[in-house]
């Protein structure tokens, strides 16, 4: 069994309207039928644009969302076992608390020991993560992006989760310290034997750290692969324009044509058939009446006209 | 001569803890119709030159010279230079929702800037409104709509018109992409390439570098490390913190080497060259004494390593 199986699951926020009866007007579909597993071990990266519905993915996946529908099951407890890294190392520490009480929190909440003991474990988990445990009683201010975001790792670790899901873990640091940042996840899941769900916008970070990665667009998984395959070998036309529209540090890339024309529709009404159709240089008629489904095994894809391997992404004019 | 030569530019805030010296000293030029990139992480003062040339930073202490097409900007009195900037100099910045006017249609703000510098009647400053939006990808008809009917991308393609509106010489784009998804980031900057004016590009990301600057400049801690080509800062950085900063980037599944410690502060600055305390190379001579800009005229960089090449 895996170590986390999420089965079509739903997650819509409905749209309220009106002063005295609020009524619901309308429902943003962020995720929208994503079944997908986790194996114990593995780093699961998940990528996609803004409101693709990865990070609400993330949130249902350790139980800070209730879904509206499928199931998520994990083998373990949940609420123990199952932690999160949050992108904004500044909003997601309370600058009121002191470090150690910050990081003692779970310990708290799930009375582990005895205040002794959770200092002890506190000063263990800062050495862990490559802060200094002297720092103990200092305030959130009093450290940088890259030390805060090591507090929220220690703060994650606290319960010896199996599963930790870190949401954006890198994106607000600036380069040189995202690889200090990155490298520590790594070291800590040799040494714990962690299980990570990696969601990110930066493709080559999530290319280094992931051993499989899937891709979401509007609230759905269009691809889903080993890492190396995934990169190399794109099938689905959306995977393959993300790719070449990522940034890359080489002066001798010849600049790809740019392929995806207009911006990610809204998913409060998204588009019948396949989501991706309206975008897509290869869209035919029948993308727009029937949805794809995500088929394959090991290699999944979700298009009815696939690249095919070594196939580039043509962009097509408007208007054609 | 070049359309803009900066020399020497230092900006300075007093602040309760001392002055901190954000900018400390920084030289380049920009010769019409090339593209500058300016790279460095938060804190390096890459925003803060730039934009103190323009006046956009009221209560700075601001010195050195700053020559556009032969005039100087420092010391220039306001109204003089509000008439620079927007019709000769035009920007982009990072958060086009924060620089539109939520209440104004996008045509009446571009419009308006037509107005403000230009002896034209109403009439025919919307007619190059709707051109500019035209130009840059959005049906003209859509000049009367507002900010918030048009998506990010969108309205930094409006930020971009808008900035074109009197044809200026030069464009300032201060992270124009850090807020885009990467599909809309490609198209945003397959449209500032073909501009054809002379662009400075402000940014973090080494990828929006290598895809369209002519000349960079490295800066830290409120200096610039080094200047370079394109390709030659690419294929042979020289200044250790360039090596760094390329070397934090994933390649393959190598092990990724980051720089070591962190910025340092800008109220109390390292010794010496200020990135001695992190850098792996460092010498003795490094904490004592500030290194100039050394080496070959089309690629300096300030390290004293380079006195032994």
């Amino acid at each position: 069994m895996s170590l986390l199986d999420v089965s079509d699951v739903r997650k819509y926020f409905p749209i309220k309207s009106g002063i005295f009866f609020r009524r619901e007007v309308g429902r943003v579909h962020a995720v929208d039928g994503v079944s997908l597993s986790v194996e114990a071990g593995e780093t699961l990266g998940v990528v996609g644009e803004s409101g693709c519905g990865k990070s609400t993915l993330a949130r249902c996946m350790t139980g800070l969302y209730d879904v509206t529908s499928g199931t998520i099951t994990f083998d373990g407890d949940m609420r123990r076992d199952v932690q999160m890294v949050f992108q904004d190392p500044y909003g997601s520490l309370n600058p009121r608390r002191r470090i150690g009480s910050i990081i003692a929190d779970p310990l708290v909440i799930h009375r582990e020991g005895t205040p002794a003991s959770r200092r002890e474990r506190v000063r263990e988990l800062m050495a862990l993560v490559g802060l200094n445990p002297e720092h103990y009683n200092r305030f959130p201010a009093e450290f940088s992006g890259g030390q805060r975001q090591r507090v929220g790792i220690a703060r994650a670790l606290a319960l010896n989760p199996r599963l930790v899901v870190c949401d954006e873990p890198v994106s607000a640091l600036d380069v040189s310290i995202q690889a200090q940042v990155v490298n520590l996840l790594k070291d800590l899941q040799t040494e714990l034997g962690l299980t990570y769900v990696f969601i990110a916008h930066d493709l080559s970070v999530v290319r280094y750290v992931s051993d499989r990665v899937a891709v979401m667009y509007l609230g759905k998984i269009v691809e889903i692969a080993p890492g190396e395959e995934l990169y190399e070998r794109p099938r689905h036309p959306y995977t393959a324009a993300l790719l070449s529209a990522a940034s890359v540090a080489d002066p001798d890339r010849q600049r790809e044509r740019v392929v995806l024309r207009g911006d990610v529709p809204s998913p409060i009404s998204p588009p019948t058939g396949c989501r991706f159709h309206p975008r897509c240089p290869k869209a035919q008629e029948r993308c727009v009446v029937e949805e794809p489904l995500l088929l394959g095994d090991g290699h999944k894809w979700a298009c009815h006209f696939p690249l095919e391997p070594g196939e580039r992404l043509q962009s097509r004019e408007p208007g054609q | 001569m070049s359309l803009l030569e900066v020399a020497d530019l230092r900006v300075t805030f007093s602040t309760p803890d001392g002055d901190l010296r954000a900018v400390r000293g920084v030289s380049f030029a920009v010769e019409a119709g090339q593209t500058l990139g300016v790279v460095g992480e938060s804190g390096s003062g890459k925003s803060v030159s730039v934009q103190a040339l323009l006046g956009l930073i009221p209560g700075a202490r601001v010195e050195g010279s700053a020559l556009f097409d032969g005039e100087q900007l420092i010391g220039m009195p306001a109204e003089r230079l509000r008439r620079i900037r927007g019709a000769r100099i035009g920007m982009v910045f990072q958060d086009p929702l924060s620089s539109l006017h939520p209440m104004y249609s996008v045509g009446r703000q571009i419009a308006e800037a037509v107005l403000v510098h230009r002896r034209v009647s109403k009439d025919q400053a919307w007619t190059v409104a709707r051109e500019r939006l035209e130009q840059v990808g959005i049906p003209g008809a859509r000049a009367r709509d507002y900010p918030h009917q048009f998506s990010g991308g969108m309205r930094q393609r409006v930020m971009i018109a808008m900035a074109m509106a009197l044809d200026p010489e030069l464009i300032i784009a201060d992270e124009p992409t850090t807020a885009l998804d990467a599909t809309v980031r490609a198209q945003i900057l397959e449209l500032l390439g073909r501009l054809g004016c002379a662009l400075i590009v402000i940014t973090h990301d080494l990828g929006v570098i290598a895809d369209m600057a002519d000349e960079v400049m490295v800066m830290y801690a409120g200096k610039p490390v080094e200047k370079a080509g394109r390709r030659a800062l690419f294929h042979d950085p020289r200044h250790p913190y360039t090596r760094g900063l390329l070397n934090s980037l994933p390649q393959g599944k190598e092990r990724l080497k980051p720089i070591e410690g962190r910025p340092p502060s800008l109220l109390s600055p390292p010794t010496g060259c200020s990135f001695h305390p992190r850098c792996p190379v460092r010498i003795p001579r490094c904490p004592i004494e500030e290194p100039p800009m050394l080496g070959p005229d089309d690629h300096p960089d300030a390290c004293w390593l380079e006195e032994g090449r």
